[in-house]
């Protein structure tokens, strides 16, 4: 679905890259996640790939269409969700939606039942200017749904929402997914990543500094650690211990030897970890997290 | 293709209704054309105010009433103060010896005082007959030059509007940030760029005939009316998008287009003000040419000749202000 | 203190907003315009087309028998000079321009058709048809106007003519006195009189067209609200949105007035003018703006009452036409007020009255403006 090649892109035209040398390849039906701080140049990846931004140096494809040679039609198969809501604000959620929906060549969805998927149907006809900042947000998302992509481009697309529409959110992505939809998420939220993506790719500084699967990612970089709670001496103590270490691995041993242990579990190193491990960069959350 | 253009055209007119800005628009241009309607008549109609005392000889305020408008004052002092005002009006006060005293402030229009001179000059010897026979007669024209004047002004300024709804719809999708969602739909440039344009193009037209119908031009031909209004509503519509493209926010568009308000201003002015010899100074405004054409057209002695030849030059400068500015308006469309 | 940096914020937001050049832009065009394009003499003058339906030898004859009945040398001076037939008879009754200034161009033509033809191409036109009436033995004119002129200005015209003619005749009497009250009156040139209208609507009103905008801004970004809940008082919020007003306006009429008319200003007496006629139009804007919700909908009833008070300019250009109800506007003292400025004697006390009084109206205004504010601008 997506196949780019050493894309370097600069605002001002000059050797201040925005990203540098940026490869990487989504297959059919896959969730790619580009992960990364603030700033780093996840946007602008996204934009040369929605035709936002003109190409610049490198190369590549997108659902079939050459990016050095866009075709309109390239939107009728790909959906983008902003990070920043807009829609029109004087318009109604359904005007918002039943406007847009005529701008495609091919068949869309049904702009209430949209609504409804994203719970905004109580308020379809409330002009959007007066939506808080999350509806307006669901909004954005609802519209980038309306042309059925293929390709589906989202960015940030829980950040600012509360946990309960954030899960909804989360799960129209996956039932998408099963659905054979191809999805780039940008993000910086790990845990989202985590849960959504086949693939992640780490993005620091405008360059792509490593790609693999979640799974592959926590074997080869995460320890295995286990954290166990026991009582010494009337007291509960709690510690969290290496598999990978021998010492510690010993150490386990003579605790559960003593038989004291109140719980148990053993814990893998989240994405966040690892990415802090791999760029040696924290990524920087938003108030709204 | 259609489709689409229609559905950026309904949308900006969906949105232009709910805060009332359309009808304003809409309405605006032809409010002032109506109280421009009622001002006509009393404008430049009355050359010379005179005001007199109540005492005065009532046939003589009756023979004053001829040349022009009495007003009757108190006493001498009253009409003293009254000329002091700041508008141009005469004070008579007859005197003892049967002579008058002319009144005057001093800053009157010249050559203003020797008519009110002549008036008192023709009553004082109604027996004298003048030595050449003076006669009066005219070429029907009904015309006046303000009324012909203003309207050409209101038809010509009236694109303005068409310029100002284009702007704020652009200056609308800045604010929202919607650019960016339109440059991800299967929408073409082209096809959103007319739909945004077609109010801006089609208004003026209309404005352009309703000025005129109101202002009572019922007789001109409409077909040339249109085909100039379009031309000028071009050349406004090209520069609500360069200001368009580049404000986020309405006050800053507004104050742009207050900009557009002064070449419209001079053209029609030094169109209606210079000497011929002055007027090429003129030429390069395509809001002069729109202006020529549409005062032919309102003395319905307008030649589809010329009204092409006008046409073609407001189209040519047209093109060469989009050629100047169309990376920045495609720029400006990108985010 | 915190008007002070309330006004230092404002001013400092709109140095970085397009607005504030904007309006220094359209003051430098003003300058461009009324000191390249308008003419120092704006009148063009009219062109006279004359017919003379008679002939060339019968021009002398009637000549010599007007000659022979009155008193030659006037005749030559008085209806000669005035109607410009001895000239176009001397120069063998070719066509003659006059470059003069103020003077109409003469022009003869041959028949009354052309005459029509003539008037019919260039309407800023007035046709004059000379004859000589047998039966009366004496020189007939008619004037061919348009046919808009109303019957007073008709009269008029007849007047004018026939005054200086009568005067010639013996048993004449003009017993008018003409008391001019001030003698001094001066014109001011084309440039320098468009000045009040241009200075009042650009710079003194700029406030009426934009203050409003300033307000709606900061109610859609959400910053008033942010204001509210300091101790910030609206009052202290509003005069700094006047302040930026009050500068704009100063900056750009003293850029136009003194570009334009540096040797006819008085620019103290204009600079406080300037300062009542400004804070007038904020606070009638502000108020007008407190009535809406958003800055379209404000829109239409400002630009109305804009329009509305630049009606004053008609009657400020053609003082004949001076109906109360334009006198009752605002802006028609202004207009003249700021004229005052501009001529070699002002008069003081018109000046400082009108200031004074529109420094009151204006206050009045800002304290109604706000009481609507303190009530609906969180709203």
């Amino acid at each position: 679905m997506i196949d780019v090649r050493n894309l370097s892109y600069s605002y001002s035209h000059n050797k201040s890259y925005a990203i540098r040398d940026i490869s990487f390849e989504v297959g059919e039906g896959e969730v790619f996640a580009l992960l990364g701080p603030s700033g780093a140049g996840k946007s602008t990846t996204q934009g040369i790939l929605t035709g936002l931004l003109p190409i610049q140096t490198g190369e590549g494809e997108v659902a079939g269409f050459d990016l050095r040679h866009m075709s309109r039609d390239l939107f009728n198969s790909i959906g983008v969700s902003f990070e920043q809501s807009n829609v029109y604000g004087k318009l109604t959620a359904l005007e918002n939606l039943a406007f847009y929906r005529k701008l495609f060549d091919v068949e869309t969805e049904d702009p209430m039942e949209l609504l409804k998927m994203v719970g905004l149907d109580h308020v379809a006809n409330k002009r959007a200017g007066d939506y808080s900042k999350g509806m307006k947000h669901r909004l954005t998302f609802a519209r980038s749904m309306i042309n059925k992509p293929k390709l589906w481009f989202l960015d940030e697309p829980t950040t600012g929402l509360d946990p309960t529409i954030a899960g909804q959110i989360k799960d129209i992505v996956l039932k998408r997914k099963q659905e054979g939809t191809t999805i780039l998420l940008t993000t910086h939220n790990m845990f989202l990543a985590d849960q959504l993506s086949d693939k992640v790719g780490f993005i620091v500084d405008g360059e792509l500094k490593l790609i693999d699967t979640p799974r592959n990612l926590k074997l080869k970089y995460g320890q295995r650690l286990v954290q166990v709670d026991y009582y010494q001496d009337g007291e509960l103590v709690s510690e969290t211990l290496s598999l990978a270490e021998a010492g510690e691995k010993h150490r386990l041993s003579e605790i559960v030897a003593a038989g004291n242990i109140e719980t148990m579990h053993s814990r893998e190193a989240t994405l966040e970890e690892i990415f802090i491990k791999v760029t040696g960069r924290e990524l920087v959350y938003n108030e709204a997290d | 293709m259609l489709r689409r253009i229609l559905a950026v055209t309904m949308r900006d007119l969906r949105s232009g209704m709910r805060d009332a800005m359309i009808p304003y628009i809409l309405i605006a241009p032809l409010l002032v054309a109506v109280l421009f309607k009622l001002f006509v008549p009393g404008v430049g109609s009355t050359v010379i105010n005179v005001a007199m005392p109540e005492t005065a000889e009532p046939a003589f305020a009756e023979y004053v009433e001829r040349y022009g408008e009495v007003e009757l004052l108190e006493d001498r002092d009253a009409i003293v103060k009254r000329v002091q005002a700041m508008d141009d009006l005469f004070g008579i006060v007859p005197k003892a010896d049967g002579g008058y005293e002319l009144i005057a402030a001093g800053d009157e229009l010249t050559g203003t005082v020797e008519m009110v001179q002549s008036v008192l000059s023709s009553w004082q010897n109604p027996d004298l007959e003048p030595p050449v026979e003076l006669k009066i007669s005219d070429m029907g024209w009904e015309l006046s030059p303000l009324a012909r004047f203003g309207t050409n002004f209101l038809v010509v300024f009236m694109s303005v509007f068409g310029g100002m709804i284009v702007m704020l719809n652009l200056v609308e999708e800045k604010q929202y940030n919607t650019m960016a969602a339109i440059n991800v739909s299967a929408i073409r440039r082209w096809e959103y760029v007319l739909g945004k344009a077609l109010p801006g193009l089609i208004l003026p037209i209309l404005h352009a005939f309703a000025v005129l119908v109101i202002m009572g031009f019922t007789e001109v031909d409409y077909l040339q009316v249109a085909v100039v209004a379009f031309a000028i509503a071009l050349i406004s519509m090209i520069i609500g998008f360069v200001v368009g493209v580049y404000q986020s926010e309405p006050i800053g568009a507004v104050a742009s287009m207050k900009i557009l308000f002064l070449p419209i201003m001079a053209s029609v002015f030094g169109a209606i003000f210079l000497p011929e010899k002055w007027q090429p100074v003129l030429y390069w405004s395509p809001f002069y040419w729109a202006y020529r054409s549409v005062d032919d057209i309102v003395l319905q002695q307008a030649a589809w000749s010329d009204i092409w030849l006008h046409n073609l030059i407001i189209i040519a400068i047209t093109a060469l202000v989009f050629a100047l500015m169309h990376k920045r308006i495609k720029q400006g469309m990108r985010a | 203190m915190k008007l002070i940096s309330t006004f230092l914020k404002d001013l400092k937001l709109s140095l970085r907003s397009y607005y504030i050049y904007i309006e220094i832009i359209m003051a430098l065009l003003i300058i461009a315009v009324l000191l390249f394009v308008v003419p120092d003499n704006m009148s063009s003058g009219y062109r006279l087309l004359v017919h003379l339906d008679i002939e060339n030898a019968e021009i002398s004859q009637v000549v010599e028998q007007f000659m022979s009945k009155n008193d030659s040398s006037m005749i030559d001076e008085q209806i000669f000079a005035d109607l410009d037939i001895s000239k176009l008879a001397e120069e063998e009754l070719e066509a003659s321009e006059s470059e003069e200034p103020g003077v109409q161009t003469i022009e003869l033509v041959d028949s009354v058709e052309l005459l029509r033809t003539g008037m019919e191409e260039d309407r800023n036109t007035v046709g004059m048809v000379v004859s000589f009436n047998e039966e009366t033995a004496k020189l007939a004119m008619e004037f061919v106007l348009q046919g808009y002129e109303s019957e007073q200005m008709r009269n008029l015209l007849q007047a004018q003519f026939a005054a200086p003619m009568t005067a010639l005749l013996p048993g004449y009497v003009d017993q008018t006195e003409l008391t001019v009250l001030d003698e001094a009156a001066e014109k001011l040139p084309a440039k320098v009189n468009l000045l009040p209208v241009l200075l009042l609507l650009n710079s003194s009103f700029v406030g009426l067209f934009i203050i409003a905008a300033y307000i709606f801004m900061d109610k859609e970004e959400g910053t008033i609200r942010a204001l509210t809940v300091t101790p910030l008082r609206i009052r202290e919020y509003l005069l700094s949105k006047v302040g930026i007003m009050l500068l704009t306006g100063i900056v750009t009429g003293s850029m136009t007035v003194l570009a334009v008319a540096p040797r006819h200003v008085h620019y103290g007496h204009f600079l406080v003018l300037m300062i009542s006629f400004n804070l007038f139009g904020s606070a009638l804007g502000l108020l007008i703006g407190s009535f809406y919700d958003t800055l379209t909908k404000s829109m239409g009833s400002l630009y109305l009452v804009i329009i509305v008070l630049a009606l004053a300019s008609v009657s400020y250009f053609m003082p004949a036409f001076s109906p109360l109800v334009i006198r009752l506007l605002p802006s028609y003292p202004m207009l003249f007020a700021i004229r005052e400025t501009l001529l070699k004697s002002p008069d003081i006390g018109y000046i400082y009255t009108w200031a004074g009084v529109f420094i009151a109206i204006g206050l009045v205004l800002f304290a109604l403006a706000e009481w609507r504010y303190r009530k609906t601008i969180t709203v």
